[in-house]
């Protein structure tokens, strides 16, 4: 506990040299071994919250392998039906997660039998999609797909793809403040890369328009 | 500074080609066909891609409009990916067109263009078909071919999702709905009733296609529909 007397100054020494008075405010010596005790606290706090923080990210992504090794065992198509009917994501981002063509998609769609390395892909994003809802994001195809900031075309789609998992799922786990911090971390050069200069807007046909934001 | 798009693969750019094509596929901007003869373009019979922006080459019932607008393919010296930026503004190229092992080298010609009847694109005689991203570069090159101004791919793509979400529903539809593919009339009846499906209660899921927080609803709706129609079959 701080005690707030002995916090306080015990004296003050005034020197009068001249005209120039000077004002000299002891530092007591608890304050100092106060302040020197709390930084060294804070800095272990810090230390043991990055170690923490490492820590859960591995977790995290051992959690994503178990999924997927558990989900590689149900057939190609129920995954696919799966992802597309229950969490309605299309066939191309679809594709675009696992790394492979829409046409090698619809092939496995039709009965054509996937590469091993192409059946965990698929798993892999069933397993996503299923920790995303246990992370209470109601609706997760749509929360991958929609722009992280507006006027900015990046998606947290784009982050899976270039196989960034780890970072979304602390973003969706709501340990990264802000979209914009997000982004900094996935790519420095975000904003020059990613900036619409053009928007949407729905013409007078009922179609949608560009115009210069 | 913008510049326009250097693919990073051929392969990209195809959805289908050559014998991977499925006559089921919606026609989309960019769809190559063959033996197509362009009015007012003296060379016969030839290959030629919709150039008809998707927002307008459907009308009532979701078929496509009587006449739409196409540009001829012509023999055209491969250009490296990555000079596709800079030069060569007047055409599209259509590198490996019908096949990666048959060194095609094509392209489309934006000044070759005319306006041909719908009722004379065969299915059977269409070659190959886009990616959405394909599309997008086409339509980026066309903008900049007509204009010289170059507008950002993924600005291009965001106008037109839509149109591809709808046009890759319309094609699940019509491959679990359509018993015999070969069959136009079949194939008609069932575009017209994904259009009603769509439009049903004021058109509350086209709409939502053209909002990229409700596609996924969408597509839900639509597959389970699909299945449930399927099931009646």
């Amino acid at each position: 506990m701080i005690s707030r007397t002995s916090a306080e100054p015990e004296a003050v020494d005034t020197t009068s040299t001249s005209s120039v008075t000077e004002v000299v405010v002891p530092i007591p010596q608890t304050m100092t071994s106060l302040v020197s005790q709390v930084k060294g606290l804070r800095d272990r706090v810090q230390a043991t919250n990055q170690d923490v923080a490492e820590l859960h990210r591995r977790v995290n992504a051992h959690d994503l392998e178990r999924r997927t090794h558990f989900k590689v065992r149900e057939d190609t198509r129920q995954l696919l039906d799966r992802l597309a009917i229950h969490y309605g994501m299309s066939w191309n981002q679809i594709a675009q997660l696992v790394g492979v063509s829409p046409q090698a998609v619809r092939k496995w769609r039709k009965g054509e039998v996937a590469t091993g390395e192409n059946r965990l892909g698929v798993a892999r994003v069933a397993a996503l999609l299923d920790i995303l809802s246990d992370l209470r994001i109601a609706n997760p195809a749509q929360w991958l797909e929609v722009p992280l900031v507006p006027g900015y075309t990046v998606t947290s789609l784009d982050i899976v793809a270039a196989r960034k998992v780890d970072l979304l799922l602390e973003w969706a786990d709501l340990r990264i403040e802000t979209p914009e911090r997000l982004l900094d971390l996935f790519d420095r050069n975000w904003r020059e890369k990613y900036e619409s200069k053009y928007e949407t807007f729905v013409a007078g046909d009922g179609n949608l328009s560009l115009r210069r934001r | 500074m913008e510049n326009l798009e250097s693919p990073s693969n051929v392969a990209s750019l195809y959805l289908a080609r050559g014998e991977e094509v499925d006559r089921l596929r919606p026609i989309m901007q960019g769809d190559v066909f063959e033996q197509v003869t362009i009015p007012g373009i003296e060379q016969g019979l030839g290959l030629a891609a919709v150039m008809t922006h998707p927002c307008t080459m459907r009308g009532a019932g979701g078929l496509l409009r009587p006449k739409l607008l196409m540009a001829r393919l012509v023999s055209y010296a491969a250009v490296p990916l990555h000079r596709w930026p800079f030069g060569h503004y007047r055409v599209f190229p259509l590198p490996d067109l019908r096949s990666p092992d048959q060194k095609e080298s094509v392209a489309i010609d934006f000044e070759e263009v005319g306006t041909v009847r719908s009722a004379n694109l065969v299915l059977d005689r269409r070659v190959a078909y886009l990616t959405d991203y394909g599309v997008t570069v086409l339509q980026q090159r066309l903008l900049h071919h007509l204009s010289r101004v170059v507008v950002p791919r993924a600005d291009i793509y965001a106008q037109a999702a839509p149109n591809f979400e709808e046009a890759d529903l319309l094609h699940e539809w019509l491959e679990e709905l359509v018993r015999d593919p070969s069959a136009d009339e079949e194939v008609l009846r069932q575009t017209r009733e994904f259009d009603a499906y769509l439009n049903a209660g004021g058109g509350e899921l086209r709409s939502h296609l053209q909002d990229d927080g409700k596609r996924s609803t969408v597509r839900k709706r639509v597959r389970i529909e699909i299945r449930a129609r399927a099931a009646q079959l």
